[in-house]
C-alpha cells in the first residue's frame, strides 16, 4: 500500500464521516470537525495495525484517541461530545464483519460464520473499552476547568 | 404558569432531549435542574431509552406522576445541541418557564437537512466507506450509487407507506444488494462484498451499539439493553436482506465468489 492510497483513505474516512453527520442532523458548522475526528480515528487505526498487526488493539487505541478528540473538540466548540463521537465512531464499527457473518450463514459455512461473529464481538468490546477509557481521562485535560463558571453556565461534556 | 403546566413543561423538555438522541444522564439532569429552577418540589426522574417516569409535588401535598412512552426515533443532533444549550441556561437561572417553553417549541420545530441532502449524504457515506473497506474507485462509485438508491427507497417508499422498521431494513438492504449484484454482473464494479459493505453502511447500527455501551458504563442497564436489542435486531434484518438476495442470485445465475 502506497502513500497516495493511504491519503485517499483518510479523505474517504473524512468524507464518509461528514456524510453520516448529515444523516444524524449535525449542525453544518461542525462538519469540518466531524470529518477531522473520523480521519484521525482511521489514521490511528491504520498506524497501529501496521506496526502491531493486531486489529482489535488498533480498534481499541483508535477509539480511545477518537473519544479523547471528541471530548477535546466538544470543549473547543461548546457542544455535546456526542456530536463528534457518534459521527467519528462509524469508521471503526465492525460493519464489514456483520456483513461477512451473515454472508457465511447464508452460504451454509457455519465455521466461517462463527469465526466472523467472534471477530465482530471482539471489535465491539474493543470499541466499548476504548470509549470507557477515553471517557475516564481526567476532564481537566480537555480544558474543562476553565468553563466551570456557573454564571457562564458552560458545562460541556 | 400553574404548577401543573410547569410539570408538563419539565416533561416536555425531557422528552425533546431524549427523543432526539440525548443521553439518559443528560435528560435526567435537564429535568431535575429545570424542576428545581421552576420551583417544583421533590421532583424525581427515572429515564430509560424509550420512556420517562417523573414525579413531583404539584399544587399542594399530593405526589403527581407522569409516564411517557418515547419511541426510538432517528437521531437529530442539532436539536440535542440546542437542548443542551437551553439546559445550561435553565440551570444557570437566566431562562424562566415562559421563555423555556417558547424555546423548546422552537427547538422541536428545527427541520435540519431535507430529503435531498439526506440522500446525497447517504451516497457520500456509502461511497467513502466502500473505499475504506478495500474497494477500488469503481466499487466506490457503485457503493455511492447504491447508497443514493437506498435513501431514495427509504424516504420515498418506506416512510411514505409507513412500512415497519424491521421490514424497511430487510427490504432496503435487499434492494441495494440486488443493485450491487447487477453492477457486478454488468462489470461496473469488481468486488461484490466491498460494494455491499459500503452500500449497507448507512443502515448499520453503529450508533445504537455505541450508545448501548455507554449506557452500560453509566449503569443504565435497562436503557443499554433496549438499545442493544435494537442494534442486534437491525443487524439481523440487514443480514436477512443481504443473505436472501445473494442466495437467490447465486441459485439463479451463479458465479458469485467472495
Amino acid at each position: 500500500m502506497n502513500l497516495t492510497h493511504f491519503l485517499l483513505e483518510l479523505v474517504a474516512a473524512a468524507v464518509g464521516t461528514v456524510g453520516f453527520s448529515i444523516l444524524f442532523q449535525v449542525a453544518p458548522r461542525h462538519f469540518p470537525f466531524c470529518g477531522l475526528v473520523g480521519a484521525i480515528g482511521w489514521l490511528v487505526y491504520r498506524l497501529v495495525q501496521w506496526s502491531s498487526d493486531s486489529t482489535p488493539l488498533a480498534t481499541f487505541l483508535a477509539t480511545l484517541v477518537l473519544a479523547a478528540c471528541a471530548r477535546w473538540f466538544s470543549t473547543l466548540r461548546r457542544t455535546p461530545t456526542l456530536v463528534f463521537l457518534l459521527s467519528g465512531i462509524f469508521t471503526l464499527v465492525p460493519g464489514a464483519y456483520i456483513y461477512y457473518t451473515a454472508y457465511y450463514i447464508f452460504m451454509n459455512q457455519p465455521d466461517e460464520a462463527v469465526a466472523q461473529a467472534y471477530t465482530t464481538l471482539m471489535f465491539a468490546v474493543a470499541i466499548a473499552l476504548g470509549i470507557l477509557v477515553g471517557y475516564s481521562l481526567p476532564a481537566r485535560l480537555f480544558g474543562w476547568r476553565r468553563n466551570v463558571n456557573p454564571q457562564d453556565g458552560n458545562n460541556p461534556q | 404558569m400553574s404548577q401543573k403546566e410547569l410539570f408538563d413543561l419539565v416533561l416536555l423538555l425531557g422528552e425533546t432531549m431524549l427523543s432526539n438522541g440525548g443521553e439518559i444522564f443528560r435528560t435526567n439532569e435537564l429535568m431535575v435542574y429545570a424542576a428545581r429552577q421552576f420551583g417544583l418540589r421533590e421532583c424525581s426522574v427515572f429515564t430509560i431509552a424509550n420512556g420517562i417516569f417523573v414525579s413531583a409535588i404539584v399544587e399542594g401535598e399530593l405526589y403527581s406522576c407522569q409516564v411517557r412512552h418515547i419511541p426510538l426515533t432517528p437521531i437529530h443532533l442539532e436539536r440535542v445541541e440546542a437542548m443542551n444549550d437551553l439546559s445550561r441556561r435553565i440551570a444557570a437561572g437566566v431562562v424562566g418557564p415562559e421563555e423555556a417553553k417558547a424555546e423548546v417549541h422552537r427547538i422541536r420545530a428545527i427541520k435540519g437537512a431535507g430529503p435531498v441532502a439526506l440522500t446525497l449524504a447517504s451516497a457520500l457515506g456509502a461511497g467513502g466507506f466502500g473505499f475504506l473497506f478495500g474497494g477500488n474507485l469503481r466499487d466506490c462509485a457503485m457503493s455511492a450509487l447504491a447508497g443514493l438508491l437506498l435513501y431514495v427507497f427509504i424516504l420515498n417508499f418506506c416512510n411514505r407507506f409507513h412500512i415497519r422498521k424491521v421490514m424497511t431494513n430487510i427490504l432496503s438492504s435487499a434492494l441495494v444488494t440486488l443493485f450491487c449484484c447487477v453492477a457486478l454482473h454488468l462489470g461496473l464494479g469488481d468486488h461484490l462484498d466491498k460494494m455491499i459493505v459500503g452500500a449497507i453502511f448507512p443502515l448499520v447500527p453503529g450508533v445504537p451499539l455505541t450508545i448501548a455501551v455507554r449506557n452500560f458504563m453509566e449503569n443504565d442497564y435497562i436503557a443499554g439493553l433496549v438499545r442493544l436489542t435494537d442494534a442486534v435486531l437491525v443487524a439481523g434484518c440487514i443480514a436477512v436482506g443481504v443473505g436472501c438476495v445473494i442466495t437467490t442470485w447465486n441459485t439463479l445465475f451463479g458465479g458469485i465468489v467472495l
